[in-house]
Formats: structure tokens, C-alpha cells, sequence
């Protein structure tokens, strides 16, 4: 199933959700990533059909998933936030909402265990959804929406508060939902997450596209920035002369009361060769080293910039 | 072509074509509203009802024998008799609404659980009917349902037909009623409970929007017209318009329609704005 979105816009009064889209999904794995409030969890909403385009529209095959339910049966949607009855049981939880979507009691339990079994619950099945971890609540979540073999498939940031065994299982799983041919949106603000599973992603940032495509070309385009790297070592003063011998380096701040300096440089894998190599020659401690650039919002930053 | 483990199995059968999802939100309503303080309601709300077959019973048989007769004197089983059980069972059933239905929209506020659903092919209306049956069930297992079985006994015991040919539109009366009043409670029920995010606020909402006029209308019972006020006693007018009765206070019926359509229009209004998969922030 193809999601075709057209000229779509949100607005909360005066405030925009989301800004002029226009882009299609196409089955396989797709993530959507955006630092937080960047309007992934809006544009999955009306993906789902359960907000209204302030103007344009979604369609699902060519049929518009506003009000249209019928639809909602070929769509798994797993929410960000916890939304279930705590005192209910994962298993009750996954049953209800099979009912709900129009199974037969039978096929409704058939369905519920295998699901369960999927996600790897199938131990705290009967136990009270209030007492579950918050990895164990995602992976009931995820349960509920996979549990009526959906042909689309939404997941905002499932892989929140996941174990790393758990973790590995998602993503494998949703690597196995998208080679079976199923169209699944994933939702992330952790660039590498995203790209275990999948190579075509959408970058979005206040409400706007900002790249869609494959996320090693995206990837190239921001190695031409350069990267920052704090380091905090004993003796500030030597490596700082001795990097700024460095072509690659584009500036250094240093902070000799923290014994910190910061370097820009726009051949990061160089550099992280090299800089063990001049703390051995020099005797210089290094204590800690990061780059506080290297997240998603700094990529942004960067292709906003 | 690469093969994979078939670890997510598909399926290839009908789904309904229209999942008749709000008798699925009514059944998990009714199980879950089951709690202690419910039968506990539910057992007081039938002792009336086994005074009411006590004395049914006893005109029915023993109408011959005058000293009985004296126990039960004034006891004409006609329609006012019906209507009667249905005024006294109306006090408990406001009590039922609030222990039943306050809860009912406000957890699923609380916990979230509104874009699970409406992730599913279920609509608003699907959704407030649901709902809606849950009251409606419990309310009418305290009211209507007593008053037909009561209703069917005084057939049953009367020697001959004079009662049913008397009394043949009681039975109508006897669910249009219960079914009015649910309808009218159940919609500001849940209006409020869909206000509130959890049953204790909402509880203490609706008992305030209840009981205080009512109270009131009893304190100031010299002001004409003052029964407005009170969704108690526009309900017992009504009760009365459908059992053919002397009404039981001073406002006229056209006053009493607009009172009970504002209480239906606004809870509707309500829902409409707080029943949706995902709130708006402003």
C-alpha cells in the first residue's frame, strides 16, 4: 500500500503543525526523523487519520483516510505515549482491541497469543499493565498494533525505554515487516536507531521537509560540515598549539580553568586517528573527549543553517 | 529473491465489514464498572421491588380476605402504582449513573486510551453508544426491567383481563420512561465524565450537578418554577407526562422540553469537543 501525501498542512490555531508537504511512502521500512517537537508525532496523527489536514490531504491507495475507518483496519498504529487501561492485563489489552477490530472471539485469541509471542511477552502476559516496565509497555503496544496484520504500520519512537535484547527484537522485526512488503512508518529522534533498520528516511524540523531519500547521501551532505569535538585533558596549552598545526582544523576554543578546548575540524575519522597518536608523543592526558555535535538536532542545524 | 523466516504470519480471511465495535465497548463497559459498590447499589435497588411483589401478590390472591386487605389499604395496583416504583427507584438510579458512568470516558482520558481507539475502526458515535449501553444497562436492570416483571406478575395473578385491558399502554410507559431519563443522565454523565480526567473528579462533578439543585429546589420550593433547576425533578415531570399523571410540580412542559434538550445539546457539545483521538493543545 502507497501513502500519498499532497500539499499537507496542520494548524494549531495560529501556530503550524506541520507545513506544505508533499511526499509519498512506498512499502518497505520509511523513518521519519526530527528532533523533539519537530512534528513527527503530528504528521503520524494525520497519516493515521486521526487528525483533520488543516489543508491537503492523505490517501491510503488512492482513498483518503480521514473518516475513513475502513481503512483503520489495514493500519497498526502504535502510539508514543502509554495509552492503555492500567489494570487491564497485556493479554485482555491486545484482545480488546482485536474486537475492536472486527475479529470473531476465536480468531481474536489466536491472534492476541501470537502477537504476544511475537513481541516476546508471553511470560507477563496475564500480569496488570500497570505493573509493567516501561520496555515491557512498548513491546505490549507494539503487540496491539501488529496483532491484526496490518499492511501498514506505524511506530512513533517504539524502541523508547527498550532493553537492548528488546531493542534488537524491534528492530529486527521491523526489518522483517518490510521485507514481507508491508509499508512501515518508524518515528525517531536517534539518527542510528533509525538506520539499523532502514535507508530511506524523511527529515523534518518545524513542521517543514528538510531532506527524503536515502540516508547515506543525506549523511555525505552533512560530512561537509564541520564537526565539533570537546576534549578535556592536563595539558591544554600543548595540544592546542600542536592542533592548530593540523589543516583539517578549522578553530579552536580553549578554556584553560576547565582544562577543556573544542575543536572544529572538517575531516572528523582524520582526526580521531590522529589525536592518540599526538597524546602519546606529547604525555598528554586526555580525560574525556565528545563531540556535542553529534546528534540529530546539530545535523539539523545544519541543514537548516 | 531473498527468503525470509515467516515469523509474521499473514491472514488471509473476511474482516466484518462494519465491526459493530460499540456493542465491544459496551460489553468490556459493563465488565469493568462491576465492582462491590455496585452490588451493593444493585441489592438495595431491588429490596423496593420485592415490596412491590409482596404487595401485588397480596391484592392479587388474598383481595377477598379483609383483614389482609387492611395491611395493604390504599394500594391500587394501576399506573400510578408503576410509575410510583419508578419515582422511588429514580433516587438510585442517580446514584448508579455517577458509580457507573463517571469513570466511563474520564480513565480513558487518564490513561491516554483515546488514540488507541480511534486508531481502530471506530467512530464517535460508535464510541459514545458504546459507552452509553454500559449505563443504559445498569440502569435498566434497576427500572425498567422490575417494573415489566411487576407489570407481568399483577397479568399473571389477575383472575381475569380487566387489568391489561385497563392498563394495556402501561408497559409502553413503563420503558419509555427509564429509557428518557437514561438517555438524558447517561449523555450528562458522560459529558462529565469526558470534562474530567479520572472517576473520583468526575464523581464529585456529578454528584454536585445532581444533588445540589435538587437540594435547592427543596429549600426554595416557594420560588415558582424553581423545579427547573432540578434534573431530578424535570425527570419526574416527565415520568409523569408519560404515565398520564398529575404533574408533579409548577413549571409548564414546554419549559421542561427546552431544560431537557439544553441538558442533551450541551452534553453533546462536550463530547464532541473532548471525545477525539488527540487533544489540542492550545
Amino acid at each position: 500500500m502507497t501513502i500519498d501525501i499532497q500539499n499537507l498542512s496542520k494548524w494549531y490555531g495560529q501556530v503550524i503543525g506541520i507545513n506544505n508537504l508533499t511526499f509519498a511512502i512506498e512499502p518497505g521500512v520509511t523513518g521519519f526523523l526530527g528532533p523533539n517537537g519537530a512534528g513527527k508525532t503530528t504528521l503520524l496523527r494525520l497519516l493515521t487519520g486521526q487528525l483533520k489536514p488543516s489543508k491537503g490531504m492523505v490517501t491510503i491507495d488512492g482513498e483518503k483516510i480521514w473518516n475513513n475507518h475502513h481503512l483503520f483496519q489495514h493500519i497498526g498504529y502504535c502510539p508514543e505515549m502509554d495509552a492503555f487501561w492500567k489494570y487491564q492485563t497485556g493479554w485482555n489489552f491486545v484482545y480488546f482491541l482485536l474486537r475492536m477490530q472486527g475479529f470473531e472471539k476465536k480468531e481474536s485469541i489466536r491472534k492476541t497469543e501470537q502477537a504476544i509471542m511475537l513481541v516476546g511477552m508471553k511470560e507477563a502476559q496475564h500480569k496488570r499493565i500497570g505493573g509493567y516496565s516501561k520496555g515491557m509497555r512498548q513491546r505490549i503496544k507494539l503487540a496491539q498494533a501488529v496483532a491484526h496484520e496490518p499492511r501498514i504500520l506505524f511506530l512513533d519512537e517504539p524502541l523508547n525505554g527498550m532493553d537492548p535484547v528488546a531493542r534488537r527484537l524491534t528492530m529486527d522485526l521491523v526489518k522483517q515487516w518490510g521485507s514481507d512488503g508491508k509499508t512501515v512508518v518508524v518515528s525517531s529522534h536517534i539518527l542510528h536507531e533509525v538506520e539499523e533498520m532502514t535507508e530511506n528516511i524523511l527529515l523534518i524540523n518545524h513542521g517543514r521537509l528538510l531532506a527524503l531519500g536515502n540516508i547515506y547521501e543525506i549523511r555525505k551532505l552533512i560530512d561537509t560540515h564541520p564537526l565539533q569535538v570537546t576534549i578535556r585533558c592536563d595539558n591544554v596549552d600543548v595540544l592546542t598549539a600542536k592542533l592548530l598545526d593540523f589543516e583539517d582544523v578549522k578553530s579552536i576554543q580553549f578554556d584553560r580553568e576547565r582544562n577543556q578546548l573544542t575543536v572544529e575540524t572538517n575531516q572528523p575519522e582524520t582526526f580521531h586517528e590522529r589525536l592518540p597518536e599526538l597524546a602519546l608523543k606529547h604525555k598528554i592526558q586526555i580525560h574525556s573527549l565528545y563531540s556535542p555535535d553529534e546528534n540529530l538536532q546539530a545535523v539539523f542545524d545544519y541543514l537548516v543553517r | 529473491m531473498p527468503i525470509y523466516e515467516k515469523s509474521y504470519l499473514s491472514w488471509h480471511g473476511q474482516l466484518l465489514q462494519k465491526p459493530m465495535t460499540w456493542l465491544v465497548i459496551a460489553k468490556t463497559g459493563i465488565r469493568l464498572a462491576w465492582r462491590k459498590s455496585l452490588g451493593i447499589i444493585l441489592f438495595i435497588s431491588f429490596i423496593p421491588f420485592f415490596f412491590r411483589a409482596g404487595q401485588i401478590y397480596i391484592v392479587s390472591r388474598f383481595g377477598d380476605e379483609e383483614a389482609l386487605m387492611k395491611m395493604v389499604r390504599g394500594i391500587q395496583i394501576d399506573a400510578e402504582f408503576f410509575m410510583s416504583f419508578l419515582k422511588g427507584q429514580s433516587f438510585i438510579l442517580l446514584l448508579l449513573v455517577i458509580v457507573v458512568g463517571a469513570g466511563l470516558i474520564a480513565n480513558d482520558r487518564k490513561f491516554k486510551a483515546l488514540p488507541i481507539y480511534f486508531s481502530k475502526p471506530v467512530g464517535f458515535w460508535d464510541y459514545i453508544i458504546g459507552k452509553l449501553l454500559v449505563i443504559g444497562s445498569y440502569g435498566m436492570l434497576i427500572t425498567m426491567i422490575p417494573a415489566l416483571l411487576l407489570y407481568l406478575m399483577r397479568a399473571l395473578l389477575t383472575q381475569n383481563t380487566d387489568f391489561i385491558q385497563s392498563f394495556y399502554w402501561v408497559p409502553f410507559s413503563i420503558v419509555a420512561w427509564p429509557l428518557a431519563a437514561l438517555l438524558i443522565l447517561g449523555g450528562l454523565t458522560l459529558a462529565v465524565s469526558a470534562f474530567s480526567r479520572g472517576s473520583r473528579a468526575a464523581s464529585i462533578l456529578l454528584f454536585s450537578i445532581i444533588y445540589v439543585p435538587e437540594l435547592l429546589r427543596a429549600i426554595l420550593s416557594r420560588i415558582p418554577d424553581i423545579g427547573l433547576i432540578s434534573i431530578h425533578a424535570t425527570l419526574h415531570q416527565l415520568g409523569a407526562i408519560f404515565f398520564g399523571a398529575k404533574h408533579p410540580y409548577d413549571f409548564s412542559n414546554g419549559w421542561m422540553v427546552i431544560v431537557l434538550l439544553g441538558i442533551c445539546g450541551l452534553s453533546l457539545l462536550i463530547l464532541k469537543i473532548k471525545v477525539r483521538p488527540t487533544e489540542i493543545l492550545s
